[in-house]
């Protein structure tokens, strides 16, 4: 048990920091031909590649699996939990929702860029992004301090 | 909640989770997470596409009012 508890303090440790470090990379090469740097009838590139965009869905979908991971596992196992204590139901019901709303707030500016791919747009993109990784790391970076092995 | 009950709370839940095939995946986006930024690697179009339909389909059931449930404030066990 202590083993394993130790291994998946290991994995949210590499999981919290990979979220906090990310930043938008301008060195991220994309393929022509993907979603992020389509091409036209004649193979060129039918809009501007799009690395910032990747590189910011790919930490949103980390930071949105994360949190869609705990708040399911919690659900999957309410009856147990809450005779554990009651207290894991509610912390987690506390950030419901407002992670709600920054999931839907980034899946908003989303579609707002794509349409129109500007410098504020990816601003705001990034402004729901770091909602979400700060709500990801408060549920996965409380379990290492606190946990006594 | 107590200092001394946060150890057991946690433990429940990694129990939980641990139960849940879900953390194999966290940790294996968080793995490709530091490969595509921190790695000379070209993001090939397949892994472009697999990403860019993940969270297309995601905007397609969030903006259109529907909720997971577990992401819903449900009522206490009685």
């Amino acid at each position: 048990m202590k083993a394993r508890i130790q291994r998946h303090i290991a994995a949210f440790f590499t999981i919290a920091t990979a979220i906090v470090w990310l930043t938008a990379c301008s060195s991220t090469k994309l393929e022509t031909g993907g979603a992020y740097s389509p091409v036209n009838q004649w193979g060129t590139n039918a809009v501007a590649p799009m690395p910032e965009l990747f590189a910011t869905d790919l930490a949103y979908d980390l930071a949105y699996t994360v949190i869609d991971k705990v708040f399911a596992a919690e659900r999957s196992n309410r009856a147990f939990l809450w005779g554990l204590s009651p207290s894991i139901k509610s912390t987690l019901d506390q950030v419901r929702g407002p992670a709600s709303e920054a999931n839907i707030q980034y899946l908003t500016a989303r579609a707002v860029y794509l349409n129109n791919p500007t410098p504020a747009g990816l601003t705001a993109l990034n402004t729901w992004l770091a909602k979400l990784k700060s709500l990801a790391n408060s549920i996965s970076a409380a379990l290492p301090k606190e946990l006594q092995l | 909640m107590t200092a001394a009950a946060i150890p057991i709370i946690m433990q429940g839940i990694l129990a939980a989770i641990d139960a849940a095939p879900g953390v194999i995946e966290v940790v294996e986006k968080a793995k490709a997470l530091i490969t595509a930024l921190f790695t000379a690697k070209v993001i090939n179009a397949d892994q472009q596409n697999i990403l860019h339909a993940t969270v297309d389909n995601r905007a397609a059931t969030w903006l259109s009012g529907l909720r997971p449930p577990h992401w819903t404030v449900e009522p206490n066990p009685s």
